[in-house]
């Protein structure tokens, strides 16, 4: 068996969302949506997932723009690409953490394929689940592959595989939500609600609906912002942990402060604990290693992709650290 | 499966090829066009062996669907010379002995012309950046960054 051959599918290239929802409706969870395709083929050539119906989405015009406005904000499409996102001069001018994210993402081919919702709607990772078919054939079916055990977290009741989009913890801390098209229209939903922390569905998303588009808030000045990405080898690994933050000083203290993760565990994690803590406080040394402390509190960081509980919950301490200190630099 | 016919442009010139939609456009340029310096490595998008130019920009033949490339311009790395005639970027390789056993070398260079293309002194950090996808496990890197940042 060559296992880099892709299954037998069947290949729908529409020009309208209404079309995509239609053959949605038509075949169900037998379709997978493409666009960058960059995690979708893996899986497929893997037969991590199997569905014969392929819906390539970047003939959509609509899709394919990003538009910005004053008072609305920005608006990127499902079918832009991290490259397009990165080159674009709204982004670099007045989203920098966005731009740093973004840039952050795997390496050139990647994100000149890949798409900015792709990376928000990518699937969570497993060292065991993202195996082949033939290492599948070794052991029992997991959560995932609807069996009923996790290697991850031996003796859980769920799917443990963990959210990885390296884009994810500065678009919640940016507040950004999702425009998603079903049958009943359009409706937005904040990206933070997004995710369901179940390895096994890990989002909000039924076979009938669409995320056409990312939606981030216009601009506020005032606020300083961060973002971390740390991973063994800069381009070819997932991350240990993704790290933004957002914050505004007025010199006595912290008015406003905005925290977010992603990579260490089954869902992205908004740090509400920490931010709550840091409000109207100076940024010593103490209050630092004291918010640190509650943030790791609220983060149940994973043993996988290769990296331990231990050098995860140390990781992310020390990028807190770090980066909070570098944005108040 | 039942095949299409697609309508392909490669190193400019179009071409029709009869594909079955699970063909990948590494799968059509080597099989179909025989041009066989584009290389399969991975097949998984981990090595960058597989890097064509599509609309001038480097992306994996081995997650692209043959079908999502109609309408887009290819490049292989046969399309960047012409007869004997080389690519600066590959004489630069020769000369500065950036080739060992030769396998990264086409998706090396594809990914190299497009920043070359952008830029044309990129420091070692954009080489390096640039080229961080295209995994070679003989070089060691340092003489490909050198043959690059050697191009004029």
């Amino acid at each position: 068996m060559n296992s880099n051959r892709l299954p037998r599918l069947k290949y729908h290239s529409p020009k309208t969302i209404e079309e995509v929802l239609k053959i949605k409706q038509t075949f169900a969870d037998d379709t997978v949506i493409l666009a960058g395709g960059t995690d979708v083929i893996p899986m497929l050539k893997r037969r991590n997932v199997s569905c014969g119906h392929v819906i390539n989405i970047k003939r959509i015009r609509p899709l394919k723009q990003i538009s910005f406005d004053e008072k609305e904000g920005l608006r990127v499409g499902a079918a832009v690409t991290l490259r397009e996102v990165a080159d674009h001069p709204v982004i670099s001018n007045a989203y920098p953490l966005m731009g740093k994210a973004v840039q952050s993402v795997a390496y050139n081919q990647i994100r000149n394929m890949g798409t900015l919702v792709g990376n928000i709607c990518v699937d969570n990772k497993c060292t065991y689940f993202n195996q082949s078919a033939f290492w599948w054939q070794s052991r029992p079916d997991c959560f995932k592959r609807d069996g009923d055990c996790c290697y991850v977290i031996k003796g859980g009741k769920q799917c443990y595989a963990l959210s990885a989009g390296d884009t994810v913890s500065a678009l919640i801390a940016l507040e950004a939500s999702l425009a998603i098209v079903g049958p009943e229209g359009e409706q937005r939903l904040p990206l933070e609600d997004f995710y369901t922390g179940d390895g096994k569905k890990p989002q909000k998303l039924d076979h009938n609906g669409l995320v056409t588009a990312v939606l981030i808030p216009p601009p506020i000045s005032g606020w300083k912002d961060g973002f971390l990405k740390k991973s063994q080898r800069g381009s070819v690994d997932f991350a240990i942990a993704t790290l933004s933050i957002r914050l505004r000083n007025n010199g006595t203290g912290l008015e406003d402060v905005r925290i977010a993760l992603n990579g260490v565990s089954s869902k992205p994690i908004r740090a509400k604990g920490a931010e709550q803590y840091l409000m109207g406080k100076p940024l010593d040394d103490e209050t630092i290693s004291e918010a640190a402390r509650i943030l790791l509190g609220e983060t149940t960081p994973l043993s996988s992709i290769g990296t331990s509980v231990q050098v995860r919950r140390r990781t992310i301490e020390a990028m807190f650290t770090d980066l909070i200190e570098t944005i108040e630099g | 499966m039942e095949k299409e016919l697609l309508e392909l442009t490669v190193n400019g010139e179009v071409q029709e090829v009869a594909v079955k939609p699970n063909d990948t456009l590494l799968e059509v340029v080597r099989d179909n066009l025989g041009l066989i310096g584009t290389k399969e490595a991975c097949g998984v998008g981990e090595c960058g062996a597989c890097t064509v130019l599509m609309e001038g920009r480097p992306v994996l033949s081995c997650l692209t669907l043959a079908l999502d490339a109609t309408e887009q311009e290819v490049t292989t790395i046969e399309g960047l010379s012409t007869g004997e005639d080389l690519d600066p970027i590959q004489e630069s390789f020769i000369q500065y002995g950036a080739v060992q056993c030769g396998f990264c070398t086409p998706g090396m260079i594809l990914t190299a012309k497009e920043l070359l293309g952008r830029d044309k002194n990129p420091d070692e950090a954009e080489i390096r950046e640039a080229i961080s996808g295209n995994l070679c496990r003989c070089t060691g890197y340092a003489k490909i960054v050198e043959a690059v940042q050697a191009v004029k």
